[in-house]
């Protein structure tokens, strides 16, 4: 009895000591760490917008748009005509042309861009082997930049996959 | 008369003889009297024991009447020489035969001497046997106790293990193999007075997370009911490896 | 004698067996955020007009390893270590507590002294002072937050770090195109570029000074670097084709590019200094997206080559391609965590985009995101989460996702189109 009260004694006593060790906060004796924030404010740049020329309003009456399947560059059956249509204008009264590929949102941005080019491609290389020159088209594919259609949905990306040719 | 004649001649004829057989045992056996002295005194007995009835000659001549005459005082001095000669012939072959058998005797000797050897060996070898066995028993159940500890103090280990799983919240930098061995110390109260690092993990996240699942226990308050002799022996420091085996990395 | 060896290995093995007994195994865990209080930091009236502990409280909380203790359950709001009732916070369930005050130092300058108390073992962990302008103080903010993570998840902390996105405007049939560059939670929005020609892939440079971006400002893509600082703009090519995807070496010497000037996109890599271009691929498919490996040594891109998109490696010098995925119909734009071995891209297992996530080691492809058209992963430089483009309804939004994904979180939403997320390396 006598030993177990001594032990507890002892114990609490051991406790105590844990106690008081631990509450007493410790005092950083050195001196802290510190770091200095620098100035990080962002400025502004200014696009140069002077060779940026508004886009000529195209005057022939066949279709201008071209449409594609998704992760396709094959042209479409129902694209013929109106393609026939442009490249015998083309020859008969030459004038400089610019076909821009489009792609839906589905997929990546830099991938969709080579995409947009790769149907923009061939569109120029059917109006090529009809007899355009190349010289007179340029391409350049906007990939999904540039929707025409709104709205994440099948009718809206079938309108988005497209060429047009300006 | 001549009946009570005979008879006094048979009695100093054999007096004679039997003086001569101590004179000659007193001539002849001095030599051997040494080698007699250093065998062992049981053998001693033995031969005691065995070499007088055989090897004591029946007198072998009749008594006869003392007669003073010169002729059968020379016959009979003849006669006695002769016996004397005879005398030690057997004496001598006595001691030939007392040799052989000493040998055989220290032969025996030596097989019993071996014979004591192997005895003493097998005792021996039985009396390890035992200890062996005695210890194997205290092993046994030295085994058999802790088993019973074990039984006891596993369901407080479980308790413990459960309750720290619960409290540890690994950090992101945690991965597998990782491990942390920490030494708690409680009290009968089942309270966490201390935790210690006995062997880091080297991420000190990780490490710090141990610490606080065993902190933040605080008390295992169902150590109360334990025996508390079981207690000292195995609850007081705790040792707990931390390595986690539920990650993905 | 080999029965005494037998006995002794036996006594040996019965002596070890109950030693190994002894130790208690604690193998699995339960994760649950760290309990953090964020004392309110005593500002001295020193009017800054933002609450450096919100600040910290929501990034804290916002990495979802941690939950903080509301500031009106608190007892006291000490200053200093010394101030502090261990008792108090733990009652409040609390595992460790921030205690913080700020007073100025002179010439506009203010200083933020603060220390991480362990409230559990009832010590003081860590005590940091930090100093800035008046204007700076999420920064200071976001510096506690850095060390309080740091030393508690024992990762390097990214709250520090920065955000350059871009966003989309359409107003009657007119678009703008607007690159910014914010802090990592959002907050701090600066216009970097602004422009009615698409702004695309925007890429940090090592040191967090520059980036790199497309845009159309000429008519066609180029490929532009801009000091964030100083403003100062240069157009690093200008090919017939595409000039797309740039990526900046982690030295900053090179930069990896995307030309189609020989008829299909190639991957190019373009010395900063010498201003010489290098073709690394020569294929008729579609090769683009290059990202860095950390060595510096090899790049992984996107091709179609194998007839669908997927992930390839290039060795720069011998340029050996290998390919790596092949599980899914859509795997593109890597995005690396620094770690070298996580790989984040977008992948389309059947027929819906996600981020995945994909283990260079062991070839595992883990699905991180469960929102739709997700693409453009960035992985922050601590590898804890990363930031990615998403819809919400017709909007495209930001959200992050840790790469274990037990942490989903979106940006606050803006006006426009937000989309291609760029998160910057460590700033300091």
């Amino acid at each position: 009895m006598k030993v177990t009260s001594i032990k507890s004694g002892l114990i609490a006593l051991l406790f105590a000591a844990f106690l008081a060790g631990c509450s007493s906060n410790p005092v950083v004796d050195e001196e802290p760490t510190s770091t200095d924030i620098e100035d990080t404010s962002v400025q502004t740049g200014q696009v140069d917008t002077s060779e940026i020329e508004d886009v000529a309003v195209d005057t022939v009456t066949a279709d201008t748009i071209f449409y594609f399947d998704f992760d396709k560059a094959l042209l479409k059956p129902e694209s013929r005509a109106a393609l026939l249509e442009h490249s015998a204008m083309l020859q008969s009264n030459p004038r400089n042309v610019r076909l821009e590929g489009h792609a839906d949102e589905r997929g990546t941005r830099e991938y969709n861009m080579a995409l947009g080019e790769r149907r923009a491609l061939a569109v120029k290389e059917f109006l090529v082997l009809q007899g355009v020159s190349p010289s007179l088209i340029e391409v350049i594919s906007y990939g999904e930049e540039r929707a025409a259609a709104y709205g994440s949905n099948d009718d809206a990306w079938a309108l988005n996959r497209r060429v047009e040719l300006k | 008369m001549s009946n009570s004649l005979s008879y006094s001649a048979a009695i100093l004829f054999s007096l004679v003889l039997h003086l001569a057989l101590v004179a000659a045992l007193f001539v002849d056996w001095q030599p051997e009297s040494e080698r007699v002295m250093i065998q062992p005194q049981f053998i001693e007995a033995k031969l005691v024991e065995l070499a007088p009835k055989k090897k004591v000659p029946p007198p072998k001549a009749k008594p006869k009447k003392p007669r003073v005459d010169l002729a059968k005082k020379q016959r009979e001095e003849k006669k006695r020489l002769a016996k004397i000669a005879s005398q030690k012939k057997a004496a001598e072959k006595r001691r030939l035969e007392e040799e052989r058998l000493k040998k055989a005797e220290e032969q025996r000797k030596e097989q019993l001497r071996l014979e004591e050897l192997r005895r003493q060996e097998q005792e021996a070898e039985r009396l390890r046997k035992e200890s062996e066995f005695d210890q194997a028993l205290a092993a046994e159940q030295a085994l058999i106790n802790a088993r019973e500890d074990e039984q006891a103090a596993n369901s407080y280990r479980q308790l413990i293990q459960q309750r720290l799983s619960e409290n540890w919240s690994r950090p992101p930098s945690a991965r597998l193999g990782m491990e942390t061995l920490i030494r708690i110390r409680l009290v009968p109260t089942g309270r966490v007075v201390g935790v210690t690092v006995l062997k880091s993990s080297g991420d000190s996240a990780f490490d710090r997370s141990v610490e606080q699942a065993a902190l933040k226990a605080e008390q295992f308050v169902e150590l109360q009911t334990m025996d508390p002799a079981l207690f000292e022996r195995k609850f007081r420091q705790v040792d707990v490896a931390f390595s986690p085996e539920d990650l993905r990395l | 004698m080999s029965q005494k060896i037998f006995a002794l290995i036996f006594l040996l093995l019965l002596s070890s067996a109950s030693h190994s007994e002894l130790v208690i195994r604690v193998t699995q865990g339960n994760d649950k955020p760290t309990k953090i209080a964020i004392a309110p930091i005593d500002q001295s009236g020193i009017q800054s007009g933002e609450d450096i502990s919100r600040i910290i409280e929501s990034d804290l909380q916002r990495s979802g390893l941690f939950k903080t203790i509301d500031r009106r359950d608190m007892l006291a709001f000490p200053g200093s270590a010394q101030d502090v009732y261990y008792r108090d916070w733990r009652l409040l369930g609390s595992e460790y507590l921030v205690v913080g005050k700020l007073r100025s130092v002179g010439d506009g300058r203010y200083q933020l002294e603060f220390s991480l108390l362990n409230v559990t073992a009832q010590k003081t962990e860590l005590t940091h002072k930090v100093n800035g302008s008046i204007n700076q103080m999420r920064d200071l903010a976001h510096l506690v937050s850095d060390k309080v993570y740091q030393e508690i998840t024992g990762i390097r902390g990214a709250f520090s770090t920065r955000l350059a996105y871009v966003t989309a405007v359409r107003k009657d049939k007119k678009y703008s195109y607007r690159l910014s560059v914010a802090d990592a939670d959002g907050a701090r929005e600066q216009l970097v570029l602004e422009s009615a020609e698409p702004i695309m892939s925007p890429s940090w440079s090592g040191d967090g000074k520059e980036l790199a971006y497309v845009s159309f400002e000429t008519g066609r893509p180029a490929i532009f670097r801009q000091n964030l600082v100083t403003a100062k703009r240069e157009q690093l090519t200008n090919f017939t084709g595409l000039n797309g995807a740039p990526a900046w070496s982690p030295d900053g010497s090179q930069m990896a590019l995307v030309l189609s000037k020989d008829g299909n996109p190639e991957i190019y890599l373009l010395n900063l200094n010498s201003k010489k271009f290098t073709r690394l691929t020569r294929h008729f498919a579609i090769d683009t997206e290059p990202t860095w490996m950390p060595d510096g040594k090899s790049l992984l891109f996107t091709s179609d080559r194998g007839g669908t998109p997927q992930i390839y490696k290039l060795n720069i010098a011998t340029k050996a391609t290998e390919r790596l995925t092949f599980s899914g119909n859509y795997n593109a734009r890597p995005s690396l965590a620094p770690d070298g071995r996580t790989l984040a891209m977008v992948h389309r297992q059947t027929d819906t985009f996600h981020i995945a996530s994909f283990d260079l080691k062991t070839g595992r492809m883990i699905e991180l995101t469960e929102t739709r058209l997700d693409e453009s992963p960035t992985v922050a430089p601590n590898g804890a989460m990363l930031m990615y483009a998403t819809k919400q309804g017709d909007r495209g939004v930001l959200a992050a996702v840790s790469l274990d994904a037990g942490v989903r979180y979106m940006l606050p939403s803006r006006t426009g189109d937000v989309r291609e997320p760029a998160w910057s390396p460590f700033l300091r």
